[in-house]
């Protein structure tokens, strides 16, 4: 009896053993490929960032192109991507873009979750009135990762830039929004004229 | 003879347990090997991709901008100096053994590294990577179910012809696929307005013919190639009309 009784013990001691390894295997391996997915999720919030930063800094400064000196980011016809949807050719033209892109066979869905202006002493600040720094925030995610046990409790990688525009000595570089044109955080002035 | 019996059957037992053991230790030295090899084939993709990235952001620097954009700058008709590139050979393509070239200006000093006669960024200056296969790998291929050979390749960066840092040798795939406005391929260098790269690699620690990450069919899930892709807009390609 004593005898089966080790026996027991000694199997249920293996099993838990053998249990808690693989699982500790497991659980590395699983590391390794979220950490391959979530590099990944770095890169295509970073591209969807530079793609926002290759446009214009607003629709104004768009539609000035090549008639005045420029200090913005871009203003050659074609400098900036119609891949998505044509008229995001400014950065506010980003603020409802909710895509999927496919980078090394995986899904990544990316939003643009806010476009505003910040203050240009403190960037981490939100400005009422239009300044000449926005600020975009990006969001990514993939199916593959979630946090718990739960898939449906998907992690969100946000990521933000603040963009400028260098003009800022001139007042007539200051950048407005035309009348009626959406104004992402409704704060924009619009200006009457250009 | 009962107690034959009860000395067999435990001398089995035990030695089934030490043999489950056993292949709990091996898989748990498996793992750690994989962790290994992991991690330094991500620490070498990132040492390699930190410099690639910049060299590419700063793509078309010091170049003017009637160069960046124009197919055949001061009346060459040539394929040399698109765009901000100098040379791309064969970047596509990640099975052939033919030494591939990608070749650019960057980092340029506008007063210093400009040929007055070309407008263009000198052979003195230029960035250069230059790969070819330098050994083959075992990698997994979820297509046919198996591993299968992969050439590695060592990649070396020089600037104005001179070495200054190569990759570990053992990135099994680069390319560079170079987009135009609209996110298309295109082959005109002119047009090039973002370059993606990817990037995958193996670790070097094993590196040689035949070294295959594991050949434990349980574990071919796991990592044996890192990866890496970016699409990368270099500003001065984008910037503004001079004027």
């Amino acid at each position: 009896m004593a005898q089966f009784i080790y026996l027991v013990v000694a199997v249920l001691v293996v099993m838990i053993v053998g249990m808690q390894m693989n699982r500790g295997a497991e659980t590395t391996l699983q590391r390794q490929t979220l950490n391959e997915v979530a590099t990944q999720l770095t890169g295509v919030g970073t591209e969807v960032l530079e793609m926002v930063g290759s446009t214009h800094f607003d629709r104004y400064t768009f539609a000035n192109q090549g008639n005045r000196p420029w200090c913005g980011r871009t203003t050659s016809a074609d400098s900036f991507s119609t891949a998505y949807v044509p008229s995001r050719r400014y950065i506010e033209g980003f603020v409802d873009l909710d895509t999927t892109l496919t980078r090394s066979d995986l899904d990544f869905r990316v939003v643009v979750d806010t476009v505003e202006y910040v203050s240009t002493v403190d960037y981490t600040t939100p400005s009422a009135t239009p300044t000449f720094a926005k600020r975009v925030t990006v969001t990514a995610e993939n199916p593959y990762l979630y946090l718990g046990d739960d898939p449906s409790n998907t992690f969100t990688l946000s990521m933000d830039r603040v963009f400028t525009y260098g003009c800022v000595t001139d007042p007539q570089y200051i950048p407005y929004v035309y009348p009626g044109d959406p104004c992402p955080l409704n704060t924009c002035t619009s200006r009457a004229s250009l | 003879m009962q107690d034959l019996i009860g000395h067999i059957a435990a001398v089995v037992i035990g030695g089934l347990l030490l043999l489950v053991v056993a292949t709990l230790l091996w898989r748990g030295q498996q793992t750690r090997i994989s962790s290994v090899q992991y991690a330094t084939a991500k620490d070498g993709t990132l040492d390699f991709v930190r410099f690639l990235e910049e060299d590419l952001s700063n793509l078309g620097a010091g170049v003017p901008n009637d160069v960046l954009t124009d197919s055949a700058p001061n009346g060459s008709t040539g394929d040399a100096y698109e765009g901000g590139f100098y040379e791309v050979t064969g970047v596509a393509f990640d099975t052939s053994s033919a030494t591939r070239v990608v070749r650019f200006c960057s980092w340029t000093d506008r007063a210093t590294d400009i040929d007055p006669a070309l407008n263009y960024c000198d052979l003195s200056s230029y960035v250069e990577y230059r790969w070819q296969q330098s050994g083959t790998v075992q990698v997994w291929d979820p297509a046919t179910n198996a591993y299968v050979p992969s050439p590695t390749y060592l990649v070396e960066r020089y600037v104005g012809g001179t070495k200054q840092g190569e990759s570990v040798d053992s990135i099994t795939h680069l390319r560079f696929d170079l987009l135009d406005t609209n996110e298309a391929s295109t082959g005109t260098l002119a047009d090039v307005r973002a370059i993606r790269v990817s990037v995958r690699a193996v670790s070097p620690l094993g590196g040689g013919e035949g070294y295959q990450v594991t050949d434990d069919p349980d574990l071919r899930y796991q990592v044996d190639q890192t990866r890496w892709t970016r699409t990368i807009r270099p500003p001065n390609l984008t910037r503004p009309p001079t004027s």
